[in-house]
């Protein structure tokens, strides 16, 4: 079958699916305390080279022992490029800082700028930009789920009274030192692996950077998801793919032509 | 068929849900002693296609993966248990915590209940109880003839009966150490939970963060209109654009259809 381009339409539109999946999953998280918008990356597939087909048998030159310059032309006969499609090759994930609401619960932090919260659950530490955090009912500081935040010296022990958290992550209970909060940058924050629930996983060996970000008391950061943007995507993954499905059809009609019309005696 | 179309819904649903709490905000929006809710979301699990750091050449490793997210899901309703504003009712029997503290009434059943509804009223033997008739615990007896009572900010009840002013109990407080973790019960009753820790007993204004007594006055609820609605345009306008990519993926799977003819 000659109709490459059935197939190079098919990957556009694959890919157009995926992009709108991505759209549709940034639009669904668009109030998820501290979620990261993702953004899919596709590149092209590898370009073919068209040849000419020439009736030339290859054959030896009896003289010289070699290939034919005939027959070396004719292989040589290279029309040009022809691309094959595309394919999505990554998800981008804009870590770009969300909106900051004032909530002025005292539990409730924010990271400005880069790294993230550690926290201790049962697949490992993870990290979260998601600061919506509570207490249990033994006192210590743990998110939504109920997994224990790190501080440096594991998890934090909250006293009774209401704390004081500088923009370091010190946790104060009125003058007395408690703990720091666990703040944690990478040097690719790209490469982290993410599993729901707000929370990122890490290589191992990732490497660190020293944290920046500050914590901010009383305030929640919203997702980073802009509506407008998400929109104009969605539209170019409908429309795009749209193109790609008129493109499949013309193929289709053609290949209907050559075998319907094309063959059939005047 | 398309992740989007399961994605947007539970967009959708997760926003729906988030009015639903705005609207019950609001609707006690003048309850004695309520406590505001928000909804709290995450990100559901992510399908992987293709692993960060995996291999696409002789030694050249993908900086970043692609994960396809499956939408979002509400994680819990947590209450928010800021102070509440003050009204004056100058009623003797209304008091209002200017603290962390909860009032501990006796349910029908014997098990405590907790609240900060403290508009209490006397019932025909004379014994401080809560609008629905639960005792406060201790038992405060009120006597039939008493002419001043009083309250002070550290829960002592005095009262004045033919000229003698007697001693006649104290109003304790309790708190607890996630009081987030409390079960609501309606009609402003908490119930404690594994979650919320148990009771911790104290005295209004002397033991630390239980707080003071008021008399005469009643703690609002702490709904701030303002935000409601904030809270109220944001889930429109997302349940909004959650229907638009259910629309978008539903076009999608139409042209797709239409491809064969």
């Amino acid at each position: 079958m000659s109709s490459r381009g059935l197939y190079t339409a098919a990957s556009a539109m694959m890919m157009d699916m995926v992009r709108m999946d991505t759209v549709a999953n940034n639009l669904a998280n668009v109030n998820t305390t501290g979620y990261k918008r993702q953004q899919t990356l596709h590149h092209d597939f590898r370009t073919g080279f068209i040849e000419r087909l020439k009736n030339v048998q290859p054959y030896l030159d009896s003289r010289s022992g070699q290939e034919s310059i005939e027959y070396r032309q004719a292989r040589n006969a290279t029309l040009g490029e022809l691309g094959t499609g595309t394919v999505v090759s990554g998800a981008f994930v804009g870590f770009e800082d969300g909106a900051l609401e004032d909530t002025g619960n005292s539990l409730d932090l924010a990271l400005q700028g880069t790294g993230f919260f550690a926290v201790e659950t049962p697949n490992g530490v993870m990290y979260t930009r998601n600061g919506a955090f509570t207490r249990n009912e033994q006192g210590e500081l743990v998110t939504a789920e109920g997994f224990r935040v790190l501080g440096d010296q594991g998890p934090i022990q909250l006293p009774e009274e209401k704390v004081n958290i500088s923009e370091k992550g010190e946790i104060y209970a009125g003058d007395q030192y408690l703990d720091s909060l666990q703040r944690v940058d990478f040097v690719e924050p790209w490469s982290l692996i993410r599993r729901g629930s707000s929370f990122f996983a890490a290589p191992s060996n990732a490497p660190q950077l020293p944290p920046e970000g500050r914590v901010l008391q009383g305030k929640l950061e919203r997702a980073n998801v802009e509506t407008a943007r998400e929109m104009v995507q969605m539209i170019t993954a409908l429309r795009s793919y749209q193109m790609s499905q008129k493109a499949l059809q013309t193929e289709d009609e053609m290949t209907g032509r050559l075998i319907n019309d094309l063959g059939r005696p005047a | 068929m398309m992740r989007a179309l399961y994605t947007a819904a539970s967009g959708m649903k997760a926003q729906q849900l988030n009015l639903d709490v705005t609207s019950n905000n609001l609707a006690n929006v003048n309850t004695t002693g309520f406590k505001s809710f928000r909804t709290e979301f995450q990100d559901l699990h992510y399908q992987m296609l293709r692993q960060p750091g995996s291999q696409v050449a002789n030694n050249i490793l993908s900086p970043q993966g692609t994960q396809i997210g499956m939408g979002v899901t509400a994680i819990g309703t947590p209450r928010f248990f800021s102070q509440g504003d003050f009204q004056h009712t100058e009623n003797p029997y209304d008091l209002a915590i200017q603290g962390d503290g909860f009032f501990r009434v006796v349910m029908p059943n014997g098990t405590f209940a907790y609240t900060r509804d403290g508009s209490f009223k006397t019932d025909a033997n004379g014994a401080l109880v809560t609008h629905d008739g639960y005792y406060v615990d201790p038992n405060i007896t009120i006597d039939q003839n008493a002419t001043n009572v009083t309250i002070g900010s550290d829960g002592t009840v005095s009262q004045t009966v033919n000229g003698v002013t007697s001693n006649s109990g104290q109003i304790q407080l309790v708190r607890f150490v996630n009081p987030v973790g409390l079960e609501s019960l309606g009609k402003n009753y908490f119930r404690a939970t594994q979650a919320s820790g148990t009771e911790i007993t104290g005295t209004a204004g002397t033991s630390p963060g239980f707080g003071a007594l008021a008399q005469g006055m009643l703690e609002m609820s702490n709904v701030r209109v303002a935000d409601e609605m904030i809270r109220m345009i944001v889930s429109m306008r997302a349940y909004e654009a959650n229907s638009k990519a259910i629309q978008t993926s539903d076009e999608m799977l139409q042209i797709a259809n239409n491809a064969k003819r």
